[in-house]
């Protein structure tokens, strides 16, 4: 009896003593990517900030979304943060490796292989977001200095392409239900081009017989006729 | 330039005037703007080697062809002296982007190649050019020691309202110099000068397009170059759409005064009133060609703007102007009034918003025009019983709220973009 309990302790104790250098090193390691993850967010800020990331991002729309979004932080410290977080959980990984359990290491893999798409996807999303506002701040201004009634609407319109597009397309990069996606997206961009156009068709009927009138046909009123001075 | 333009430039060997004229499709005007400059030359400058430079932008109307043909007929009934040397005419395309800039780049290497005492430029499209513009650009180049001639012309109330509502008094209360035609077109210039401009770095930007006028008269005044004005008549050129292109030709104009706020900051900063500069020409008045104004489409403008554009003007206006914008449009036509103050404080808002980059130059530049729009048919609205004296009276009154309100721009210049 006696000698079964002692073997049973032995055994845990040469467990205990067997995993001890790997909860030690998996300790270590979590601390370490702590400290270098801090380290490295602090670097990040640091360079955003000499190379105007900040007045970037101001320029860009991203310190609006931000503020819709209520975070207070400026651009670069949200990426400092995004980079700690990243930094951190990339060293937790690298932790739980060290711990050679099967189940584990799976994991540890898929996420490694997952992580590029992941990212490409966020950098896919973001890159449409903001070509979408800059093309349709360009279209916007374009539209009201050509005096087009319905500018705001086209203009949104255009955005709302434009975020569909991307959005299928980093989706499509995270593989989430492929299929779907891409029938999904057709019918949104397609019924989004439909409507549009006939909106359009409809709403600019006016314009473009005005347009034709005054291509084929002399100006009836006063009100069509061009400024006749010249502004330089 | 070309192996031909070269060659010629070989032999000709060295001028004491040039003229250059760049053009663009400009067939139909430019005989006679050759026959006006080549009469200037050889009456007034009759002991000087002259050359005429025709930098053509690629023209398919003949232009080049038109230059060439054209000859002085009734050089007899002109002259009062017989010419010791023949007006030279060198005709050459100019290459890179598309643009008066390059044809003045053009303008400048041959000036430079030839060492040319005294240059001037003309427009290819003047119907009002007399050989005494020639005299009058060239003369106080070559005679008087000065650096730079600015045109001043005699135009109709509401003709250059870019330079009278934006350019010349931005340009005024900047620089310190009352230059009242900064964008004239046309222009006399001395070698020094012209090799100075032959250095910089534009030709390949957009101030090559219809800020070239703009950089040619700030870059002379900044660079602490001697600068006059003379006085040229009446300005009348070939009629075009004027509001075809407005917006792209706002942006440019503005984009490159803009642009030199930031190279001469040091300059203009220094700068606290502005002072005349030295007149030359013989004032008189001239009558004008009434014109039509479309009001009531430049309020709509105006206020089509506010009411689309308000989230792009809010990134760049202050609140307080904002709702003084309101009110301005909530205004009828006939009662629509946009204050000097108002308009000056937005011009200053803009260069800061240029300035700090707070979006897209181009957006920035481009959503200017409704109220600019704006600007004008409060102008028109003010202005529309007024002579040419008052209307001028107007003007220099609006200058004067350009200078006082420049410390606000001054004190606004080095604070970061609005949290």
């Amino acid at each position: 009896m006696e000698s079964s309990w002692s073997t049973s302790i032995t055994q845990s104790w040469k467990k205990i003593a067997g995993f001890a250098p790997d909860a030690l090193q998996l300790i270590i390691i979590i601390i370490l990517g702590f400290i270098l993850a801090w380290l490295l967010k602090l670097i990040v800020r640091e360079v955003l900030k000499v190379v105007k990331f900040d007045v970037f991002g101001y320029r860009v729309g991203m310190t609006s979304v931000l503020s819709k979004a209520s975070i207070t932080h400026s651009p670069s410290e949200v990426i400092g943060i995004i980079i700690y977080w990243c930094a951190v959980l990339l060293f937790f990984l690298i932790a739980l490796g060290t711990l050679e359990l099967y189940a584990v290491d799976h994991l540890v893999t898929s996420i490694f292989t997952y992580i590029p798409r992941f990212v490409i996807a966020i950098f896919v999303f973001l890159l449409g977001y903001f070509l979408s506002r800059f093309l349709s701040r360009a279209i916007l201004i374009g539209l009201v200095n050509a005096e087009v009634r319905s500018a705001k609407l086209i203009a949104s319109l255009f955005q709302i392409l434009i975020i569909i597009l991307f959005s299928a397309m980093a989706i499509e990069q995270l593989g989430i239900a492929r299929g779907i996606v891409v029938a999904t997206f057709a019918i949104s961009f397609g019924g989004v081009v439909l409507a549009s156009a006939i909106a359009f068709g409809l709403g600019g009927k006016d314009m473009a017989k005005d347009i034709l009138e005054r291509r084929f046909k002399m100006p009836k009123e006063e009100k069509s006729k061009p400024d006749e001075f010249s502004h330089l | 330039m070309s192996k031909e333009v070269k060659k010629e430039v070989q032999q000709i060997g060295e001028v004491d005037v040039l003229v250059g004229i760049p053009s663009y499709n400009s067939a139909r005007t430019i005989p006679h703007v050759v026959r006006a400059v080549s009469a200037g030359l050889t009456k007034y400058f009759p002991k000087y080697r002259t050359l005429l430079v025709n930098s053509d932008g690629g023209s398919t109307d003949g232009t080049q062809e038109a230059v060439k043909e054209t000859t002085l007929d009734d050089l007899d009934v002109l002259l009062m002296e017989h010419p010791v040397y023949p007006v030279h005419k060198i005709v050459t395309p100019h290459h890179g982007m598309p643009g008066k800039g390059n044809a003045f780049r053009t303008i400048f290497k041959i000036a430079s190649a030839l060492n040319a005492k005294a240059c001037a430029v003309v427009d290819s499209d003047l119907r009002s050019i007399t050989p005494e513009w020639i005299e009058l650009l060239i003369e106080p180049v070559l005679f008087h020691g000065y650096d730079f001639v600015a045109p001043y012309y005699k135009r109709h109330k509401y003709d250059g309202t870019i330079t009278n509502s934006i350019v010349y008094p931005l340009t005024r209360a900047l620089y310190g110099k009352r230059i009242r035609q900064p964008i004239g077109g046309d222009f006399g210039f001395s070698g020094r000068l012209g090799q100075h401009y032959l250095q910089k770095r534009v030709y390949d930007t957009d101030v090559a397009r219809f800020g070239i006028d703009i950089w040619m008269t700030t870059t002379a005044v900044a660079d602490g170059f001697k600068v006059c004005q003379s006085f040229l008549g009446a300005k009348i050129h070939q009629p075009k759409d004027p509001g075809a292109d407005l917006s792209e030709m706002l942006a440019q104009v503005i984009g490159t005064v803009f642009r030199l706020m930031e190279i001469y900051y040091p300059v203009w900063s220094e700068v606290a009133d502005s002072e005349a500069v030295k007149e030359f020409g013989f004032k008189f008045e001239v009558g004008l060609e009434p014109i039509r104004v479309n009001l009531e489409r430049m309020v709509d403008s105006f206020k089509h703007g506010l009411s689309n554009l308000n989230p792009i003007w809010k990134k760049v206006l202050s609140p307080d102007l904002m709702i003084q914008l309101e009110e301005v449009a909530s205004h009828h036509v006939v009662e629509f009034h946009l204050p000097d103050a108002t308009w000056v404080r937005i011009i200053y808002e803009f260069a800061l918003a240029y300035h700090r980059k707070v979006m897209s130059p181009t957006h920035i530049l481009k959503s200017l025009t409704p109220l600019y729009l704006g600007w004008i048919a409060s102008f028109v609205n003010q202005t529309m019983e007024s002579d040419a004296g008052e209307v001028e009276e107007r003007i220099e009154a609006l200058n004067q709220e350009f200078e006082k309100q420049k410390i606000y721009l001054l004190a606004n210049w080095d604070k970061g973009i609005k949290p």
